[in-house]
């Protein structure tokens, strides 16, 4: 990877490779989520790639990345520990099939950027208007989706009360209803003028190219604004539990353990096998003993945040089966604490943790998102995860499970 | 083994049929770490009789992806567990006409190879593990009941084809599955699980001749009865689609209604090569009339009958073809109507975006080429034996020299008023 300064606190990174046909570049920015300011970045990811001043038009800016050969230009927020970040990012194949079209997309996503519809002082009322109205329906219609749904109930639920993360990184609802078009351009200058700025770009490009056309960009300098620390870390507080009631056919039932590993950190790859063996895999103890030998859940799985300092395990059950698939989800937990699994188990977890990370060397959009967590985390040391991997111990998994710290479990049920 | 070269993507591609009758295709590609394999049989839900030879019997709603689920499991082993004891991801899926088992994998690649190619060669049913298999797929079901996109689908498909499999969810109902037993499974399995309807295709880090090897190698240990040749088809009740039903509605506690507009086409037929290149064509006119880049997304995006969850999309496959449209809104009824009015008015509206014929070409022609990045797309786009020696390098060929009067002859073809349906999803008060 070729790394330099564009200006202070805007920094380019670039992964030249001649495997992929296309090549994709992604400008991120991000600065400390705040309880407030997650639903303005929101809405200006979705305003700012609707038009600008030169592509006045959804449909003008369509045709222009037409004729870019479908190049696609696209936005959306997320959050790595306390970073909020407002990410764009464009897709377009390579040199050898379509001519100069790494400098014509810089320019564009530049337009995107730089030169909205606005007048200084706000968005252009319309656009802004109805990228809000659809902004605050596409959250609606999330809670359609009772999966995701019972997630985020159980994302909130653990989270402290009142704390910065209980805010999803997409603002809520209300939180978008309430925006004003003032308070969204301040976001942007703000996003703009202070935010740390990464630029990714991987494909067969040459980096004096990518620096030739991303010096055409107006980008001011800025002092950093990201603390070194950016991991979640809450106090423990006592478990805490709710139900909720809707007319479904199945119910929903989610678990949070507080988890003491975060992402890059030595202890990662154990912390990683640990949610192998416990969900994150098709022989893992969920799995296996609470789907295929009880049958009392129909999906299962477990997953880390490992920004975050916990872990999930979401369940979908049969509502009146759901004091028996705690009981048993809590004891899969218990026995993997009490190192009660099997060392080939435990070579599978292994073997399959090591497939996917070769596997995700073939993959584009993966390489830019592991670059992007260990350029905000400040994690340089390139970690041997092959052999640190291997070196993962039964004892080492057990101890780490038995960390494992019951904080939260959600219920969503179909029964009445 | 026949090879062919594509220069300008940098490219081999290797295909033969193997004397026992299964199809074989290779593309090894340079820089890559892993190695897909996919085996598809062309057996899928949309068929739903034995061969005429073995008493032509019909099956229930479900058995295909029931067979699926089930393969996995033999006497002594899981072949999930095979696969990851190799250092495999594996999976399965089944659609109308196809079902297709898979791994990916960075080590072992031959080792895996035998286990795919032996699992789904090798069934292994009792009434024990089918009984087991009937309660987890029954909860399936009522997981995808709550789901309003899937509700949607299913219900469009009962519209669109309300006499045909089609109709019927392919995971079947809690009832219908409830009739599948093992000996019905090793029948369905003997019949079309047979080499003459497989395709095995390996995409990524190979080596063709030494992988063609293996495979004749693990096929040779194997014995095969003689081939039924009796190729899958399928034909709708009625093919003249008059028993299409125009409008249904479902009201479910959603907190964002939806609504789905299909079009269902005449049947396609001719050369597989031919299907492809109206496929292409239809595809292609749909976007011209129907996406962002043209005269009418703006104005239904800016009155709020449209927002950024709208799609369109157009499938063809063996005996049925069809076009859908969907969106969430509350003004359902404009929706439909402004979708009605671009069919009906296909030719002049057509005439209107013709400039913007090449430069949304182009614009295919580069995601198409960007598709080519991933194993998985190269492989799924073309598994089956009804797509012949086709593959995703055609699908660019024939594009490149698609024309303005292949758009109009697509138009003339497909844009039919009497073959619209409607369903909606309608949010509880």
């Amino acid at each position: 990877m070729v790394d330099f300064e564009l200006v202070p606190g805007v920094n380019v990174h670039v992964l030249a490779t001649e495997q992929f046909k296309q090549t994709k570049l992604l400008l991120n920015f991000s600065r400390l989520q705040t309880r407030n300011n997650a639903a303005a970045r929101n809405l200006l990811a979705n305003v700012l790639t609707t038009s600008s001043q030169l592509y006045s038009t959804q449909t003008a800016l369509a045709r222009h990345l037409a004729k870019l050969y479908g190049a696609s230009v696209g936005a959306y927020v997320t959050r790595l520990g306390h970073a909020h970040t407002v990410r764009f990012k464009a897709t377009f194949i390579n040199e050898q099939f379509a001519p100069n079209l790494l400098d014509a997309v810089v320019q564009t996503m530049g337009e995107l950027l730089f030169y909205p519809l606005a007048d200084g002082m706000r968005f252009d009322v319309p656009t802004w208007q109805l990228q809000k109205t659809n902004l605050v329906a596409t959250l609606q219609s999330w809670d359609d989706d009772k999966h995701f749904y019972a997630l985020r109930q159980l994302e909130r639920l653990y989270y402290q009360t009142g704390s910065v993360m209980e805010v999803p990184s997409t603002g809520t609802k209300a939180q978008v209803a309430a925006l004003t078009n003032e308070a969204t351009y301040a976001a942007y200058q703000t996003m703009l003028a202070d935010d740390q700025v990464d630029i990714f770009v991987i494909g067969a490009v040459d980096p004096d190219q990518v620096a030739a056309s991303l010096q055409k960009l107006p980008f001011q300098a800025r002092p950093a604004c990201l603390p070194a620390n950016l991991f979640h870390n809450q106090p423990a507080e006592p478990l805490k539990k709710l139900t909720e009631h809707q007319p479904l056919q199945q119910a929903h039932l989610n678990l949070a353990y507080r988890q003491p590993v975060y992402f890059g950190t030595a202890d990662y790859p154990t912390a990683l096998v640990m949610n192998g063996l416990l969900g994150g895999s098709p022989y893992s103890k969920l799995f296996v003993n609470v789907r295929e030998k009880a049958s009392l859940a129909y999906s299962i799985s477990s997953s880390l945040r490992p920004f975050a300092g916990h872990l999930v395990i979401q369940a979908g059950i049969a509502a009146q089966q759901a004091p028996a698939a705690q009981q048993l989800i809590e004891a899969q937990v218990q026995a993997l604490a009490a190192g009660d699994f099997d060392v080939a188990t435990l070579a599978k977890v292994k073997a399959g943790l090591l497939n996917q990370y070769l596997a995700s060397q073939d993959d584009e959009n993966y390489l830019l998102g592991r670059a992007l967590a260990k350029t905000l985390l400040q994690q340089p040391t390139k970690l041997d995860y092959p052999a640190a991997l291997a070196a993962v111990t039964p004892a080492q998994v057990a101890h780490l499970a038995a960390q494992l710290e019951p904080a939260a479990v959600y219920l969503l049920s179909g029964d009445e | 083994m026949e090879k062919r070269t594509y220069a300008e993507f940098n490219q081999s591609l290797y295909e033969t049929t193997l004397a026992n009758g299964l199809k074989v295709r290779l593309i090894p590609m340079v820089g890559y770490h892993k190695t897909y394999a996919m085996l598809t049989t062309d057996f899928g839900a949309l068929d739903r009789t034995l061969p005429a030879v073995v008493g032509g019997q019909s099956l229930p709603a479900g058995l295909a992806h029931f067979l699926e689920h089930k393969l996995f499991e033999k006497a002594d082993h899981d072949a999930f567990d095979l696969f990851g004891e190799l250092g495999a991801d594996s999976n399965a899926f089944t659609s109308f006409t196809q079902t297709s088992y898979l791994y990916s994998t960075t080590s072992n690649f031959r080792e895996n190879l035998e286990v795919l190619l032996d699992f789904v060669q090798t069934p292994y049913f009792t009434a024990q593990t089918v009984a087991k298999e009937i309660g987890i797929i029954s909860q399936e079901i009522k997981m995808y009941n709550d789901n309003p996109d899937s509700r949607l689908y299913m219900g469009m498909m009962g519209n669109l084809y309300p006499h045909d499999p089609l109709a019927d969810d392919i995971a079947g109902t809690e009832e219908s599955i409830k009739t599948i037993t093992p000996e019905l499974l090793y029948q369905t399995h003997a019949a079309y699980y047979r080499p003459e309807y497989l395709t095995l295709q390996v995409a990524g880090n190979l080596d063709p001749a030494e992988t063609l090897a293996w495979i004749e190698q693990n096929q040779a240990a194997k014995q095969f009865a003689a081939p039924l040749q009796e190729p899958l088809t399928f034909t709708p009740a009625d093919p003249s689609g008059h028993d299409l039903l125009p409008y249904r509605h479902l009201t479910m506690p959603v907190l964002r209604p939806k609504v789905m507009v299909g079009l269902r086409g005449h049947l396609p037929a001719g050369t597989p090569l031919a299907r492809l290149k109206s496929q292409v064509a239809i595809s292609m006119m749909l976007e011209l009339l129907f996406d962002d880049t043209g005269e009418h997304y703006q104005a239904l995006y800016d009155q709020g009958i449209i927002d950024d969850s709208f799609s369109f999309s157009y499938e063809s496959n063996r005996g049925f073809d069809f076009a859908l449209f969907a969106t969430e809104t509350t003004q359902q009824a404009a929706f439909r109507g402004a979708i009605a009015n671009l069919v009906e008015n296909a030719p002049a509206e057509l005439a209107r975006v013709q400039t913007q014929f090449a430069m949304l070409k182009n614009a295919t022609l580069g995601r198409l080429i960007g598709a080519l990045d991933s194993p998985e797309a190269i492989v799924n786009r073309f598994a089956t034996r009804e797509t012949g020696s086709l593959t995703i390098y055609d699908e660019i060929r024939v594009l490149r020299a698609l024309t303005w009067a292949d758009i109009q002859q697509a138009a003339a073809n497909f844009m039919d008023h009497d073959r619209l349906s409607v369903y909606e999803i309608d949010a509880e008060n």
